[in-house]
């Protein structure tokens, strides 16, 4: 009964506000009517320069190429699972400093010995 | 009293009347709210498409301001209507180039393309009130009486094009009209939502307590 009730007062709800959604549909329909021919005339200016009115816009152009990226990468990671595991993640707040040089492991070279000179114990590495 | 319900007895005729205006007046009712239901259906469905023009640039953070985004939504939701658009204004174009070459050939500009007599209106039936009366002492109304039966006529040819083109364009425009309201509306909607910055459940002590306790633990790692 309760159902009944709530349908019966949105079929009410819906009676009233039909005239108002029958004037702004015919407004649209108004401003429709401007847009229609101001885009007849940017197709027509757009056919003279070479180009089409569904061609893509540079928003459009950017975000494919940002999209591609995004999934080659997921292609990556889900070929090659370990890349996941990263030593020192970009967006580590410990490790994302502008100073920080990673080491490297490609060369290694001979230096010659030196006595280590002893320092305070409180002393950090 | 005048109108003490005591001394109005209704008629057997008045009672009829009556229950048949409360069936027409429902009756009434329950097609405009489906025919409301249907729009607000159909301006939803349309407005989630408003979604799929927008979605990878936001996604992308290809865009990243409201106006931005307004500007853009526009150009696409603008592109969109004009495809959708210009089907039924063709039709109506149509039925507006037939009803002038008939003007200019009957050299009559008064034509109505849905007129009884010779137009569009000619192959429905029709109704009108008589002067005769009907229901009982209380209610009364006038008769209503057919005042067409379906039937064509020759000089209607111009009525039965153009009053077809002009209704099936027109309500395929208010459909397509509605599309763009309900875009237009969804994408201001988004707009606002999308880059919306919100505090709520934020509390910047909290905050400040975790940052600490992160800066302790990197401390020791050292």
């Amino acid at each position: 009964m309760a159902t009944f009730f709530k349908n019966f007062g949105k079929g009410l709800l819906y009676v009233v506000a039909f005239p108002f959604i029958i004037l702004a549909i015919v407004l649209a329909g108004v401003v429709g009517l401007f847009v229609f021919f101001f885009q007849l005339g940017k197709l027509v200016y757009l056919f003279f320069t070479g180009r089409s009115i569904n061609s893509d816009l540079e928003e459009d152009i950017a975000a494919k190429a940002k999209l591609q990226v995004m999934e080659h990468q997921q292609e990556e990671k889900t070929s090659n699972p370990q890349t996941e595991l990263s030593l020192y993640p970009s967006d580590s707040p410990i490790y994302n400093t502008s100073d920080y040089v990673s080491p490297t492991f490609g060369e290694e070279k001979e230096v010659e010995a030196e006595p280590i000179e002893e320092e305070d114990d409180n002393h950090v590495i | 009293m005048l109108f003490n319900p005591i001394l109005i007895s209704l008629s057997e005729n008045d009672k009829r009347l009556i229950f048949a205006l409360l069936i027409v007046i429902i009756l009434v009712i329950v097609l405009v709210g489906y025919l409301s239901f249907l729009l607000v259906k159909l301006m939803k469905w349309q407005a989630r498409k408003a979604d799929t023009l927008i979605h990878d640039v936001v996604v992308t953070k290809v865009i990243t301001n409201k106006r931005h985004l307004i500007n853009y939504g526009r150009k696409k939701n603008w592109a969109l209507f004009f495809k959708q658009a210009y089907i039924p204004l063709i039709i109506i174009a149509v039925g507006v180039a037939v009803l002038l070459i008939r003007d200019a050939v009957y050299n009559d500009y008064s034509y109505n393309p849905f007129s009884v007599e010779n137009g569009f209106g000619s192959i429905f039936w029709t109704w009108k009130l008589s002067d005769e009366f009907i229901g009982g002492d209380l209610i009364k109304f006038n008769k209503i009486v057919v005042d067409n039966y379906p039937h064509f006529v020759a000089e209607g040819w111009a009525g039965y094009i153009v009053a077809p083109c002009f209704l099936v364009g027109g309500a395929w425009y208010l459909v397509v009209a509605a599309s763009l309201l309900a875009r237009t509306i969804k994408i201001q909607v988004r707009s606002r939502e999308v880059f919306e910055k919100s505090l709520d459940g934020y509390t910047q002590s909290e905050t400040n307590v975790n940052t600490q306790v992160n800066q302790n633990n990197v401390d020791n790692n050292v």
